[in-house]
Formats: structure tokens, C-alpha cells, sequence
């Protein structure tokens, strides 16, 4: 059958072209911001493709004058400690809370899923007076970055492992593997997806995270999104270096995103019970 | 022979969510439940002088809710720019993610390439919202480029500074909060409609219903509690509305505080005035409007698990 052009499938196209647009421009305009001089930015030439690609504004921002690189730095190792002890904790009381039974379960399980809606600016404070003296160290966030997020990685967990069969313990028991040895090397393995769908959850949680990292952090451990902050006052007058710094932070994100969009979405769907 | 008796699991079971448990009482129920206790004493600098901890009752409370020289209620005033922020970003977004989703999932369009499209909404989530509101601060600033655009092709006399304006500071939130979200939205409502029963929509076609009727009659009962589910967290996320407006705003919530958002107004008493005992009265009004959606939720969650 040949393809029928009607009014309404061009104005379908148009309609997805318009809105690829709009979906499209803020990346874009955030890129070629980052490659143009600020006469540039702010004269004749505001949204078009810079005239002359200045990559030296890259070099300027994670250089000498702008901190990025060292901010860099301390939002990957909050990130990746926390995305670590979140895995490991959650997995091990996900399993815990479903696969064994003790009393009380049923209440814990309610618990977290509640406990999980409340945001933690209803914390804030007394977390401030217990992470004052660890504010030049990256545990000020790792920690409350910890134990805001294992909640919904139980909750994502636990949708996986009522899947697994119980035969598989069994087995493993009849073999005369222990209680730690079933749980680490036998359902631990075969829980990695949803260990990576938990993860990438938590890595967008956490990467964005403002305020708890403006409260809690000295020169020397901050992150990236408060660093970005900083550094627009002190590029004032260079928004090209500026725009690239802005890149910089979210070039891991995009990275992340290109490489495994669908697992993105997935986790976004497994996620969505968090507000 | 030994009598068998059975593995009792409650000790490991104990011993697996001990770890979450240390950390989660230790770093989340402990801080909230002083906060709790902290909102009842006064606690704050005034000047070098420390003033407090000292037991004051719901002095905190009542100090919140008392109208200050001007007659308003900073802590009403601030509940009701978060919720104009909130509405105004969430309506379209909904809406639009809902037309998107039944558009993109199609029975009868049956469109090519869904997957790059669901690839292309997310996009502008990737940026970090700080990022996200610093490039509208610089887009939107006094010599920024829109102004730059709209003084030259002759639109506007003169230079207009949009983040001086309450209407187009609560807009450009808005618009941000609606760029930054709708793609996840979307990505939700199309996987609640692919979740709903394709024969339905092929019964509904068979029948002769007109695209209207299929939606009005099919999907959108069929989605609601997705809806209502999306809606109930897109608002508790919403309340704590914190990171666009205060980089957008510098922490001000210009003009005039209008923009000002409860997190924003618990930020201030944490980090500017250091008045904690006032801190922890406006947490504990956050934590109970959100407690009471969190129940909403947890209600439309545990009925879903049954079915």
C-alpha cells in the first residue's frame, strides 16, 4: 500500500518537529553557548552556531580559573560512594524484609514505604547539628545521601525478588551453602539488573542534588551543583566559559543517558512512587 | 539421630535489615523526630547574643501563623507562591503529557519511531536544574539575549527585566519546572497506557468509537489511578520546590518575595537568619501537609498491590 500524504499527517509531522525542537533547544543552546565569547552571546549572533568554535572556554572553566574540575571530583565520589552503600544495604535488607520471615515484617515493609514519601527538609536541622563536625568530608553527604535514597531502592529491589523462584534457595541450602553465601553469590548476581535500575535512579537523585549539598559542604568537598552556582559570579563577564562549565555538569547525565536510554526510562517507571 | 528443627530465619532476617536500619534510624527518624522536638523551643542569634534553647510551648506555632506589620502571613504567603508555582507548571505538563502519551501509543496512528521520540523527551531533564535555571537567568537577564532580540526587532522600547516582574518570574519557573518534568510525565502516562488491554482499543475501533470516544471512554478511565498517582507525587515533589527558583532568583524570590518558596523559607531560617527553632516549626508544617499526600498515595499504592 502506498503512503497517503493527508492535511493531517503533514500536520502531525509539523507538530513533532516543532516539539523535537522544543525538546532539543535547551541542550542545544546550552552547547553552543559554551563555544562562543560573550560578545557573541550577547550581539548579533545569540542562538545560531558560533562563528568561531571556542574550545579554549572548556580549557578556562576546568582550568586554573574555575574550580570545576575539583568540583568534579567530589560530586563523583559522593555519587559513587552513595550509589554503593545504597546497592549494598538495600540489597541486603530487601532480601532480608521478603525472603525471610520474622515477626514484624509486614510493619517494616509499610514503614519504609511511608517513610519514603516524607521529604527530608522535615530533617534538616537536626542533620545540620550531627553533620557540622564532618562538613570537610565527603560523609556530610554521603551519609544523609545513604539513607534518604535506600528506601526507594528497597522498593525498586523488591519488585525483582519476588520474581526469583524459591527453588533457587533451596537448591543452594540442600547443597549446604549458607545463609550469606546464598544471598551474596547465588541471588545477589542475578539481581543485577535491577540493581543497575535502582542505581541510575538514585545517580539522577543525587548527581542534581542542591540543598542539602549547599548546607552541608565547605570549599573543599563541594559539588558540582553548588560549584556551578558559585562560579557564575565569578564568570560575570565570561558566559562562554561560564556555558561551559554548565556542559561539564551535565555531561556525565548525558553520557549515562546516550549509552543506556532505556534503562533510564526503566528506572524512571520503577522510581515513579517517589515524589 | 538429631531432631531436626527446622531454620529459623528470624535471626538473619534481623541481622540483613540491621545495617539499613542503623543508618536509616540514625539519619532519618532520629533528625525528624527532633526536629519535632526542637520546634517547641526558641533557638536563634540575635546579633552575637545567643538566645536560647529555651522551652516555648507552640510559641514557634503561633508565631508563624500571626500576621506580621502588614497584615499577611509569610508562612500562608510562601505555601500559596509554591502552590501557584506548582499549578502553573503542572496543568500544562499533565495535560500535555497526557495528549503525547495516547498521540505517541497510538493503536491507530500506529507512528514510527516511538522509541527515539521517548528518547528525545527526557532531554531536557538530563540538566541539572541549577544548570537549567543559570542558562534562563542568563537568557532572561537585562542584556541577555532576549531582551537583546526583542529591543532590536523593535518588539519592546525598551530593556524589560523580566526577573523584576511577578508574572514572568512565576512564569519562567513555571516553564522550567514544565520543560524539566513533562518528559518524565509522558514517560510514566505511556507506560500506564501500554499497560492497559490492547483489545479494548481494538474492540472500541471495531465498534466504530471515533478517537474522542476512545479517550474519553476507554483510556481515561482506564488511566485514572495512574493519573491521580502522578499527579499525588508530582505534587509532593512540587512542595519542595527548592533548587529552579532559588538559583533563577539568587535566594530572593523576587520581586517582592513572590516567588518564594517554602523550602526557600526554610532554607532562610537555616542558613541566613540561623533562627532554628522557627526552622524546625516551618519542617514540621511541611512534614504534615506532605505526610497527609504521602497517605493518599500509600493508599492508591497498597490497592494496586492487591489487584
Amino acid at each position: 500500500m502506498k503512503k497517503k500524504w493527508s492535511v493531517g499527517k503533514i500536520l502531525t509531522q509539523v507538530f513533532l518537529l516543532f516539539w523535537l525542537f522544543m525538546c532539543m533547544f535547551p541542550l542545544y543552546w546550552m552547547i553552543t553557548m559554551s563555544l562562543k565569547d560573550t560578545s557573541e552571546i550577547f550581539g548579533p549572533n545569540p542562538v545560531g552556531l558560533p562563528t568561531q568554535w571556542l574550545w579554549g572556554n572548556y580549557a578556562n572553566a576546568w582550568g586554573s580559573g574555575g574550580r570545576i574540575s575539583n568540583y568534579m571530583v567530589n560530586s563523583v565520589i559522593d555519587t559513587f560512594v552513595s550509589l554503593a552503600f545504597t546497592s549494598l544495604l538495600g540489597f541486603m535488607c530487601a532480601y532480608g524484609l521478603l525472603r525471610m520471615k520474622w515477626k514484624g515484617q509486614k510493619v517494616v515493609y509499610t514503614y519504609i514505604l511511608l517513610g519514603m514519601m516524607i521529604p527530608m527538609h522535615a530533617a534538616l536541622y537536626p542533620l545540620t547539628e550531627i553533620l557540622m563536625t564532618l562538613t570537610k568530608t565527603h560523609w556530610a553527604l554521603i551519609i544523609p545521601y545513604v539513607a534518604f535514597n535506600i528506601p526507594i531502592t528497597i522498593l525498586i529491589l523488591s519488585g525483582f525478588i519476588t520474581n526469583i523462584p524459591y527453588e533457587m534457595e533451596e537448591a543452594a541450602c540442600i547443597d549446604g551453602s549458607g545463609i550469606y553465601r546464598t544471598a551474596f553469590t547465588i541471588i545477589l548476581p542475578m539481581m543485577v539488573p535491577a540493581l543497575i535500575t535502582a542505581a541510575i535512579f538514585v545517580f539522577l537523585q543525587v548527581w542534581n542534588e542542591l540543598l542539602l549539598a549547599s548546607l552541608f559542604t565547605t570549599d573543599s568537598v563541594r559539588t558540582l551543583t553548588v560549584g556551578i552556582k558559585q562560579m557564575s559570579g565569578q564568570y560575570q563577564t565570561d558566559y562562554g566559559s561560564m556555558g561551559a562549565g554548565l556542559v561539564i555538569a551535565t555531561l556525565p547525565t548525558l553520557v549515562l543517558y546516550m549509552c543506556m536510554s532505556s534503562q533510564v526510562q526503566k528506572s524512571l517507571i520503577a522510581g515513579a512512587v517517589k515524589g | 539421630m538429631r531432631k531436626h528443627k527446622g531454620v529459623s530465619y528470624a535471626k538473619w532476617g534481623y541481622i540483613f535489615i540491621l545495617p539499613f536500619f542503623i543508618v536509616y534510624i540514625l539519619f532519618t527518624l532520629v533528625p525528624q523526630l527532633t526536629t519535632l522536638y526542637y520546634s517547641f523551643f526558641e533557638n536563634y542569634r540575635d546579633g552575637l547574643k545567643q538566645i536560647g534553647p529555651n522551652y516555648v510551648g507552640f510559641a514557634n506555632f503561633i508565631k508563624l501563623f500571626t500576621p506580621d506589620k502588614t497584615g499577611s502571613i509569610d508562612i500562608l504567603k510562601y505555601f500559596g507562591n509554591t502552590i501557584i508555582l506548582w499549578v502553573m507548571g503542572a496543568v500544562p505538563q499533565v495535560v500535555i503529557a497526557l495528549l503525547l502519551a495516547v498521540f505517541f501509543t497510538s493503536y491507530r496512528l500506529n507512528l514510527k519511531g516511538q522509541q527515539f521520540f521517548k528518547t528525545v523527551i527526557y532531554m531536557p531533564n538530563l540538566i541539572m536544574a541549577s544548570a537549567f535555571s543559570m542558562l534562563f537567568f542568563t537568557l532572561f537577564s537585562r542584556v541577555g539575549p532576549v531582551n537583546q532580540l526583542l529591543v532590536s526587532s523593535g518588539m519592546a522600547d525598551e530593556v524589560i527585566d523580566f526577573l523584576a516582574i511577578r508574572v514572568s518570574v512565576r512564569s519562567l519557573i513555571a516553564l522550567m519546572n514544565f520543560l524539566m518534568w513533562f518528559g518524565n510525565t509522558t514517560i510514566l502516562l505511556m507506560a500506564g497506557i501500554q499497560g492497559i488491554d490492547q483489545c479494548l482499543f481494538e474492540a472500541a475501533d471495531i465498534d466504530g468509537a471515533n478517537s474522542l470516544q476512545v479517550f474519553f471512554k476507554v483510556t481515561l478511565p482506564l488511566l485514572a489511578p495512574i493519573l491521580v498517582y502522578t499527579i499525588i507525587t508530582a505534587m509532593i515533589g512540587g512542595l519542595q520546590m527548592f533548587d529552579v527558583p532559588q538559583v533563577l532568583t539568587n535566594g530572593k524570590g523576587t520581586p517582592n518575595r513572590s516567588s518564594f518558596t517554602m523550602v526557600m523559607y526554610l532554607n532562610n531560617y537555616l542558613q541566613t537568619s540561623k533562627n532554628y527553632g522557627m526552622a524546625g516549626a516551618v519542617s514540621v508544617v511541611l512534614f504534615i501537609i506532605s505526610a497527609g499526600l504521602s497517605a493518599v498515595v500509600y493508599r492508591s499504592l497498597s490497592k494496586s498491590y492487591k489487584n
